[in-house]
């Protein structure tokens, strides 16, 4: 299996649950802005746990040995995978039983808080998993941004809805945030040595389209879509420019390893040459 | 035998790979999940650069950032340096792949678990040096001590470096002589030179 083909449950699995979590994140914030709710399958409530349980499920294609599970609790708290796994168990299980409680109650209430700084606390440390010392193109912004697209697309859900003109300005602030976020990451992957570019994924001559496209259907187009009314489609839009971001991220992903380092001596030897053959040439 | 990683002799080095069947041979690696691999530097020998072999497996970190980031305790950094994997813990997530700089961590997919060098600890407990190390015909690959730092020995060289901090128990005897020793830092400086 190739090193792309091998990660498409990792694109599945954060797709599912950055929406998920966004949606469980944003939960209080519905209250706030006296957005009603309802219980059982039909909440946006129950969608959230929905979406981070089917992720789970699919991320357990990744592993090569998913039977062993239970061994991802050794490394909690020491561990940045074992704490984005058992935060994202704990998000899933108070969350689905916050979905199934009456909000308008005591328990209600604080299980959706609960499920929200649970959501919260995943969503940072699914970007925290990625700031690998071996990685080059998962440093930086790329640690803030799922939770910044989680939160901007769980607040869209909340737009959809019930249309309030506070939440649509929160969403294009944090949508206009997400655009800063990933212009870092995307620039931090411009910056990175040419040889190391051209060393790891043979994916990066297609960066500007995959970038652009995401950047336009999560970011450009939903701003013009909440203003025309249609928040849908908004919501529709984020969720497909989602899916690519995180297609890009794991595609588009440059990592350090003694062969990059390998080619950028040989790159550096080649200049060398080169340089030596016009000094030969003005002789 | 106290010992927690490998001296490369540049100069020595052929790229013969004898090192890299030996380990096979002794450990039963499959294909594609290479534990050393010989990897040559300026293989077209241009000649503004020089042109060695790194002979390469796990490097036994002193900081390893497979320790760390394993989610199951799957590694262990033991008292005598070597870090070991504890294949009957491994969840396959190849998380460990992503985090070692140095490429280190394989995939077996026949296995569904990560692999890789643990410096034949159980030839060392019996005295005996590493297979790769006793199969090298021209002995440009040797243990590395424990404790002694060998001063003539580098860290980093061309095709080499520690970007993650991770302190890699491997030190390089780089080529000998004026021209090569000249080449060497052209080289060097010209890498300083290009940003990172």
């Amino acid at each position: 299996m190739s090193q792309h083909a091998r990660e498409w449950p990792l694109v599945v699995f954060t797709s599912l649950a950055i929406a998920g979590a966004g949606i469980v994140a944003t939960q209080p914030l519905g209250w706030a802005a006296g957005v009603p709710d309802a219980v059982g399958w039909k909440a946006a409530g129950m969608w959230g746990p929905a979406l981070i349980g089917l992720g789970l499920l699919v991320s357990l294609a990744h592993l090569g040995r998913p039977t062993r599970l239970l061994q991802v609790r050794r490394g909690v708290r020491r561990s940045a995978l074992s704490n984005e796994v058992a935060l994202a168990s704990g998000t899933l299980a108070v969350s689905a039983v916050a979905a199934l409680v009456p909000a308008g109650g005591a328990a209600g209430q604080v299980l959706r808080l609960l499920a929200a700084a649970l959501a919260t606390a995943f969503l940072v440390s699914l970007g925290l998993v990625y700031r690998l010392k071996g990685q080059r193109a998962w440093e930086g912004a790329a640690v803030a941004g799922p939770v910044v697209s989680a939160l901007a697309l769980g607040a869209a859900v909340l737009v959809a809805r019930d249309a309030r003109w506070p939440v649509v300005i929160l969403v294009a602030f944090l949508l206009g945030v997400d655009a800063g976020v990933f212009a870092v990451r995307w620039a931090a992957l411009e910056r990175l040595d040419p040889s190391f570019r051209s060393a790891r994924s043979s994916l990066l001559p297609w960066r500007v389209p995959m970038l652009g496209l995401r950047l336009a259907l999560f970011d450009i187009l939903p701003v013009g879509l909440l203003l025309a009314g249609r928040e849908a489609t908004a919501v529709t839009a984020m969720a497909a420019g989602l899916a690519v971001d995180r297609l890009a991220f794991y595609l588009l992903a440059v990592q350090h390893t003694t062969e990059a380092e390998i080619a950028r001596a040989e790159w550096a030897i080649a200049e060398l040459d080169g340089l030596a053959g016009l000094a030969d040439g003005k002789r | 035998m106290t010992a927690a990683g490998f001296l490369v002799d540049l100069e020595r080095c052929v790229g013969c790979g004898a090192c890299v069947l030996a380990c096979r041979l002794e450990n039963g690696w499959g294909a594609g999940c290479d534990w050393r691999r010989v990897l040559p530097l300026n293989l077209r020998r241009r000649r503004s650069g020089p042109t060695y072999f790194l002979s390469l497996a796990c490097h036994h970190c002193d900081h390893p950032t497979c320790v760390a980031a394993c989610p199951s305790d799957a590694y262990e950094k033991r008292e005598s340096g070597v870090v070991v994997h504890l294949g009957e813990r491994c969840v396959g997530c190849r998380y460990c792949e992503m985090a070692c700089p140095f490429g280190a961590p394989r995939y077996d997919a026949g296995k569904g678990i990560v692999t890789k060098c643990h410096l034949c600890h159980h030839r060392l407990d019996a005295g005996e040096l590493p297979a790769c190390v006793t199969a090298c015909p021209t002995e440009a690959l040797g243990l590395l001590p424990r404790e002694r730092a060998d001063g003539t020995a580098r860290s980093v060289v061309p095709g080499f470096d520690d970007p993650a901090g991770c302190e890699p128990r491997v030190r390089f005897k780089v080529p000998r002589g004026q021209r090569r020793a000249a080449l060497m830092s052209e080289l060097e400086a010209a890498m300083r030179r290009t940003s990172r």
